[in-house]
Parts: structure tokens; sequence; C-alpha cells
């Protein structure tokens, strides 16, 4: 449908006042489309249920900044929503654009005056060939008053824009970002003109209708500009700044509502950089590792060998209570489940420690076998990475996965 | 031809070697064979590797025939190093299809490391020492009215905990690559080439040398008509004499 060009999004988190009263779900606002005609008995019902939706959105966006001194992050109902600010230039699709001016003309005929600036400097190829036709006189609406190419662009149909690209503009995902900023856009307009901006709204119109600018301004945030400007059929492109959205996101899988719903424990598929760091400091505040046996013992490199892997697994064991402020706070520890998970991500290491240690006496007999006088470095090399290679081994066929089996029933704990 | 400087590391050795066989020359082929073939692998070189470490414990007498025979081992431990090397490339890039490339590139690997330091050593072994018409290279190796083959001075073999240490580092090298935002299966694309550049060369500078003077040793033995044997056998055989099982598994003429 869209282009997303050079997308810039800065999110802040937004505090939800009173999280139970998130009765409508930011997402269902995806119904709304904006590019497609409505023609359907079935599409006029969802327009209307759409626009509702929307507007529940909009007072609860309301409501939550009165709030928006204080930070914290809502988990009440599994969504997390934070309010980002969008900022790009986007290429519009002919029929989004269409439905996009048509709604402008209706909205404020000046914006007519900045269209005829774009007119092309060429008659357009591609499209069938017409013959000029007198401009026809001021009707009782604004877009009859209008030259042939921009009638053609908004009424006509251009070649090769047939039904694919309906159904395409129709396709509106959670996953699509571009048709959530057309509607918190369209949603945007509405307000911008209801309220304080309507003033701007007239000073920009008139600075438009004068000549002084080629940019139909839809609001305080977005342009409207021709990408295509003078050079043949208009390709409008919408520029936004600042815009602020509501991005509501289900919360992933990690997050567990047992209790009241607070709680969650943190998952370690692909543990990133922040989650690693923020891991060491929880480890080095419940000084868990002093208390484990093997690193009061004489092997200081179990220590190194496995201290690592056991702050992650300790980490992704601590369950944590959400308080108001959004800190978390320790709440329980699950053994068993450190134990299953140490026994999956230290029996790698287990392994490639062994493989190591077994590797350099083999190779220095080997060697001595042959007569051989190999100095130390290349067979503490050799050991070294033969251990790298039976932890890659251990870990993806299969071993991490039996230890973890192992420990499983060795726990009696079930999945 | 050169037993341990410390000899009673002999007394762990089929354990060490077994399990090398029966856990590590395996692993290496993890990325090329399946799971059955695997377990088949697994026992026999298992056996192969217990054989060789149970005859290093009680009966090697370290001549030029075992070094031959320690050529065969290093090719199936060295060369699984190589083999996994190239291949966890290969599975990392996810490009299957470029397994047997990866084999034929370990075996290239081997071949041509073992061939160089064979070629450069054969090319020193023809220089004659005049003083005893051997081999320049061999004439401090050899005591030719005892038939022995004397050790070559050497620096020490690593210790275990120097080993153990470093590779505990050398583990969480997965861990400090996630933690820069990348996967811990990479560790591969740094760790892989190490090892084959590490072994090869030690395969160029060591194995392909020793097979050369082995070669020539055979050589002298022929020409001697007796066989060689490392001149520290009689300090091995009174340590063979204390080792368990030692009267069934040692040689009958070398126990007293």
């Amino acid at each position: 449908m869209m282009d997303v060009r050079r997308p810039v999004c800065t999110a802040r988190h937004v505090t939800f006042g009173n999280c139970a009263q998130l009765s409508a779900r930011p997402h269902c606002c995806h119904a709304t489309r904006v590019g497609t005609p409505v023609t359907t008995d079935a599409q006029i019902a969802a327009q209307t249920a759409a626009s509702k939706c929307k507007f529940d959105v909009m007072a609860h966006r309301q409501q939550f900044a009165r709030h928006r001194s204080g930070s914290a992050q809502c988990a009440a109902d599994g969504w997390t929503t934070c309010e980002e600010q969008l900022n790009g230039d986007f290429d519009l699709d002919t029929l989004v654009g269409q439905e996009l001016l048509r709604r402008l003309i209706a909205q404020q005929p000046s914006v007519l005056d900045t269209l005829r600036t774009w007119e092309p400097a060429v008659p357009t190829v591609g499209g069938p060939m017409r013959p000029v036709v007198t401009r026809p006189g001021p009707g009782p609406r604004p877009e009859d008053d209008l030259p042939p190419w921009l009638r053609d662009y908004l009424f006509g149909t251009w070649g090769g824009q047939g039904l694919g690209s309906e159904l395409r503009s129709a396709s509106v995902s959670p996953a699509n970002i571009v048709g959530n900023a057309l509607g918190a856009a369209q949603a945007v307009a509405y307000a911008g003109v209801q309220g304080q901006t309507a003033a701007r709204l007239q000073a920009a119109a008139a600075k438009v209708a004068s000549g002084a600018s080629r940019v139909v301004r839809i609001n305080e945030f977005m342009d409207l500009y021709n990408a295509n400007m003078g050079k043949g059929r208009p390709r409008l492109r919408l520029r936004i700044r600042n815009l602020p959205l509501t991005v509501a996101a289900p919360i992933p899988g990690a997050w567990r509502t047992n209790g009241p719903g607070t709680a969650h424990s943190t998952k370690w598929a692909q543990p990133s950089g922040q989650q690693v760091k923020a891991a060491g400091v929880v480890a080095a505040e419940s000084k868990w590792a002093r208390s484990m046996a093997w690193s009061g013992g004489k092997v200081g490199t179990g220590l190194i060998t496995f201290a690592p892997t056991a702050a992650l697994d300790a980490w992704s064991s601590i369950e944590f209570d959400l308080d108001a402020a959004g800190r978390r706070r320790i709440r329980s520890f699950d053994t068993n489940k450190f134990l299953v998970t140490s026994a999956r991500n230290q029996s790698g290491n287990v392994a490639g420690l062994a493989a190591s240690v077994i590797s350099v006496p083999t190779a220095v007999a080997i060697a001595g076998m042959a007569g051989l006088t190999v100095a130390g470095a290349p067979l503490v090399v050799i050991g070294l990475l033969a251990g790298v290679a039976m932890q890659v081994v251990w870990n993806n066929y299969g071993g991490a996965d039996f230890a973890e089996q192992q420990a499983r029933k060795a726990l009696g704990a079930g999945r | 031809m050169r037993p341990p400087d410390d000899l009673s590391s002999l007394k762990h050795l089929p354990l060490v070697l077994g399990a090398a066989g029966a856990f590590v020359v395996p692993a290496m082929w993890a990325f090329v064979l399946d799971k059955p073939a695997l377990m088949l692998m697994a026992p026999i070189t298992c056996l192969v590797f217990l054989g060789s470490g149970l005859h290093l414990k009680y009966r090697a007498r370290y001549s030029p025939r075992e070094a031959l025979w320690a050529a065969v081992l290093a090719l199936l431990f060295f060369g699984s190093l190589l083999v996994v090397s190239t291949t966890a490339l290969a599975w990392r890039a996810h490009r299957p299809d470029l397994q047997p490339l990866a084999l034929g590139l370990a075996a290239l690997m081997f071949v041509s490391g073992m061939a160089t330091g064979f070629v450069a050593e054969r090319r020193r072994l023809r220089v004659i020492d005049p003083a005893t018409g051997l081999p320049a290279p061999l004439a401090p190796l050899l005591d030719l009215k005892g038939h022995r083959i004397l050790p070559l001075p050497s620096p020490p073999p690593p210790r275990a905990a120097t080993v153990a240490t470093l590779t505990a580092v050398a583990l969480n090298l997965p861990l400090l690559l996630q933690l820069g935002g990348w996967e811990a299966n990479d560790v591969v694309w740094l760790a892989m080439p190490a090892l084959a550049a590490t072994v090869t060369t030690m395969l160029a500078s060591g194995f392909g040398p020793a097979l050369a003077r082995a070669l020539a040793l055979m050589d002298v033995e022929h020409r001697v008509g007796r066989p060689l044997v490392t001149s520290r056998l009689e300090e091995l055989q009174a340590m063979r004499r204390g080792f368990w099982l030692s009267r069934w598994l040692t040689r009958a003429n070398d126990t007293p």
C-alpha cells in the first residue's frame, strides 16, 4: 500500500492510569480502511464499528495523556502500549492518494488551487490519450472544476490498476505499521479539523491558495506533496513529522499471569546484550554465585566456565513483581526451572570442557608415539577449539535437549 | 618413538584415549553423518583409541613401526578436527550442499599439510652425516651400538590445568558474542578457521616430518638388522610393573 521511507520512531513509554479500563483494544481499529471506497453493507457496518472504536481509542488516549508524568507499563491484559513519534516520508498508493485527496477537497476546497500547480508539463503516457476537453465552468461541486488529468487521477482509473491493487490496499494486518499510521493519520485529521488546529489549517490553506506553497498541509503533523512535480502523473507522498502514535503490541508468551496478573518471568531464547547486562546486575546483587558449592572448591575453572551461564539461568528463573512505578522486585526463585535450564545450558559447557581436557593428552600421546617434539602452544589452541567445537555440536545436536529431559525426569517436573 | 617425559602420565592414557575415541572423534563428524552412523562410528573409534592407549600403556617400545601407527591415529584424530572445522562452517552458512566440498577441503588440508612436512623432511634427510653414515637429522637421535632411539629434548607439554583454565574462558565466547549482538553459534566463524589453521600447521611442522623420519629409521633398522627401541625402555618397564593387570598385558619377554 505504502512505501516507508526512512521512518524514525522515538519510543516513549506512557502510563496507563487505570489498566482495567482498557476495554477497547487499540488493535481493533485496524478494521478501518481508508483506501477502498465503501460499497457493500458489510463494509459500511465495518466502517461504522471501526470509527466508533477509533473514537474509543482517542478517548482512551486523552485519558492516559493526563497521567503522562509517571512512567510505567501496563501488563493487565497482555498488551503493552507505548507512545511513539512517527517521522518519515511515505509513498502513497494511487488508491489511497485518491481517497485522501477526495476527502481533503471535500474538507477544504482551497486545496484544489495547490493541486492545479501539480499539472504535468508533458502529457501523461500510458493512459488512454484523451482529446483535450474544454474546461467546464464552475459547477455546484468543487471537483467539477478540475483539470482533466487531475479528474482522471482522482476519479478515473489508471492503466494497470485493477483488482490486484484493491486487494493490496485492503490488506491491513496488525503488523502493518503503515496501515496503523494511516488510521492514526485519519484520526488526527479529524481531530485537527475539530480542534484548535483548525485556525492554523485555515492559515496554511490560505498560504497554499496564494501560490506561496506547493505543499498541501493536512495538519500540523502531515504534509502532502507531489514527488513527481511537473514530470508526469502525480506521485503523492505524505510527509509525517512527529506524529504521536499509540502502538499497541501483544506481549509475547514470556509473560505469565499467575496470581493477580502482574508477575512475569523473563525468557532467554536469544538474550539481547541489554538483558545479559541486566542479568549480571541481578547476579551480583543476590550473591548467588558465592553460595554455589563448586565455587568454593579448588577448581576455579568451574567458576569461570559455568558462572556466566549460571547467571543467565538464574536470571530466567527469577519471577518478578512489577510495582506501580515499573520497577522489578524479586518475588521468588524457581528452583526447578533453574535446575532444568542449568542442565540444558551447562551441559554444553561440560561437554566442551571435557572435550578440551581430553583432546590435549590425546594429541600429546599421538605426537609422542610419532616421536614428535611439539611445543605447547598449538596443543593448547587445539584443546580450546576442540572444546568450542564440541560445545557447538552438543548444543545443536540434541545433547542439550537430552540433558534437559534427564533433569526433568530426575526432578519429576513436567513440561 | 618418544615416551612422555612424565612416564606416570601413561597410567590414565587408555581412559583418556578411549574417551577421545568414543566421544570427541564421533562428535567432530556430527555435521556430516546422521545419528545411526555416529552411533556405529563411536564404538569403533573407541575400540581403536582404547587399544592404542592400552598398547602405549603396557606394550609400546616406541619403535619406528609404532610411529607409522601414530600417523593413522593422527589421521583419525586431527583429520576429525579438520572435518569439524570445515563442515561446521558449511552448517553455519546453512549450505548443506557444500558439505562434500567441506569434506574435500578437510582432506586437502590434511594431505597437503602432511605432504609439505614430509617432502621438506625428506629433503633434509638426504644429507648424510660423514661420521656415522646416517642421515644427518637422525644422527643425534640414534645410539647405534645399543640399538636405541634417544628422545629429543623438547619443551614441556601444556599442563592440563592451563588448558582447562583457558578453555573456561573460551567456552564463554558464545555468550560474549551474544553480548555483542551476534548469535551464539556464530562462534564457529571465529573458532573453526583458527582450528583448521592450527591443525594444518601442526601437521606440516610436526607429523609430516615425523612420518619421514619414521620411514628413514625403518630403513636404518633394515640396514642394521635389529629393531630400534626407545632408550628409556628399562625405565618404562620398571614403571609398567606397577600397573594394574601388568602381568597379563605386558610383553612376556619384557617382564622379568
